[in-house]
């Protein structure tokens, strides 16, 4: 038999968490509350762990609650592979294996102190994106005007509605909503989300501005807020890929020269001019 | 876990939906997308990251199995050389 490894610790090895809750948001959004075995998990807004279920694969999620947030954390899960439909099937109780926090490029935190906010999300790119604003909220002095625009196919999408009902009703956040296919019981915007950046310009000048969305987004919104006149330097991307490994060895992530799991996931767009691959 | 097996897939930055996500979009969809990249990777990334001047081992098993005779890299990198004058 070999000798473990006495070097390092082992880089692929995962640490238990147990389910605390789960709870099905639509047709195939679920929400899990998550509990370390071993003290709570460290980590920034726009850091993301690799989920692992014994025996299927693991899957790299990334965390949807504010590390305000001491004693559990939160994943949205998205039933579309092998990996996340097991991670459906999982009971109250059950463990999975996670590794991480994965990510040096996360949400610059400290940068944006002082800063007016703008958070533009396309459907599941909400989750990324809500770990930050929450925090923002947690820590509301520090932080300038906040602005949250959301794009969902269609109503029956809308995941976090009584928390996204809660910021449209609060005074500090400026929350918008858009629906691409529109249908009787909808009463708010429709469109894509693009249609909304024409209405907040007095709040996009000088501000930081957040994208997260399906791929096809990014062109767009980004060609809207170049018409706006927002400096490259001031757009943050958050470019989620298949991070397979999570730790920079595997390429799966590679955008040119750059790692998302290790150089991202969140990137300056001013940062990108040179890399074609990444919008 | 009384018992267990090590299993092995293959896997490549040359094969179809290397850089796939799971919403279904493929980053590097065209062979020459995944092409460039490979040469990239080997010949100026991966080098720029942690030094050396190539990253390749030169095995010689991708000129082997290569039908159209294109994988080649030191004929890749010597005619990015002397045609186009890169470094």
């Amino acid at each position: 038999m070999s000798k473990p490894s006495t070097i390092e610790k082992d880089i692929y090895l995962p640490q238990l968490a147990a389910i605390e809750k789960r709870r099905l948001m639509n047709a195939t959004e679920m929400y899990l509350r998550l509990k370390m075995d071993e003290g709570p998990l460290d980590y920034v807004p726009g850091q993301f762990v690799e989920v692992s279920v014994p025996g299927v694969g693991e899957s790299p999620i990334t965390v949807s609650s504010s590390p305000t947030q001491k004693e559990y954390f939160e994943l949205v899960v998205r039933r579309i592979g092998n990996v996340t439909i097991a991670i459906h099937r999982l009971r109250i109780g059950d463990k999975v294996g996670i590794r991480g926090p994965y990510g040096n490029g996360a949400y610059p935190v400290e940068e944006a102190k002082g800063r007016n906010l703008v958070f533009i999300c396309g459907g599941i790119g909400l989750v990324p994106q809500r770990s930050f604003v929450n925090y923002v909220l947690d820590n509301r002095d520090d932080y300038g005007e906040i602005t949250v625009l959301l794009g969902t196919k269609c109503m029956a999408q809308r995941f976090f509605q009584s928390e996204l009902d809660g910021w449209s009703h609060r005074e500090d956040i400026h929350f918008m909503e858009t629906v691409d296919e529109a249908d009787d019981c909808w009463q708010g915007n429709v469109g894509v989300v693009t249609t909304l950046i024409p209405k907040i310009e007095r709040e996009l000048t000088s501000a930081l501005v957040f994208i997260c969305g399906p791929p096809v987004m990014y062109k767009f919104v980004l060609l809207a807020l170049n018409e706006a006149k927002v400096p490259r330097e001031n757009i943050f991307l958050n470019l989620e890929r298949k991070m397979k490994c999570g730790v920079g060895k595997c390429g799966h992530c590679q955008i040119n020269n750059l790692y998302v799991c290790i150089d991202g996931p969140v990137f300056r767009y001013s940062d990108l001019a040179v890399a074609p691959e990444a919008i | 876990m009384k018992s267990g097996s090590r299993e092995r897939a293959w896997d490549g930055c040359l094969l179809d939906g290397f850089a796939k996500v799971a919403g279904g979009h493929d980053f590097r969809k065209n062979r020459a997308d995944r092409f460039r990249h490979r040469l990239y990777r080997k010949g100026k990334y991966v080098p720029a990251k942690i030094g050396g001047e190539i990253a390749c081992v030169g095995c010689g098993r991708c000129i082997d199995a290569c039908l159209p005779d294109i994988a080649n890299p030191v004929n890749v990198y010597n005619r990015l050389v002397d045609d186009l004058g890169l470094e």
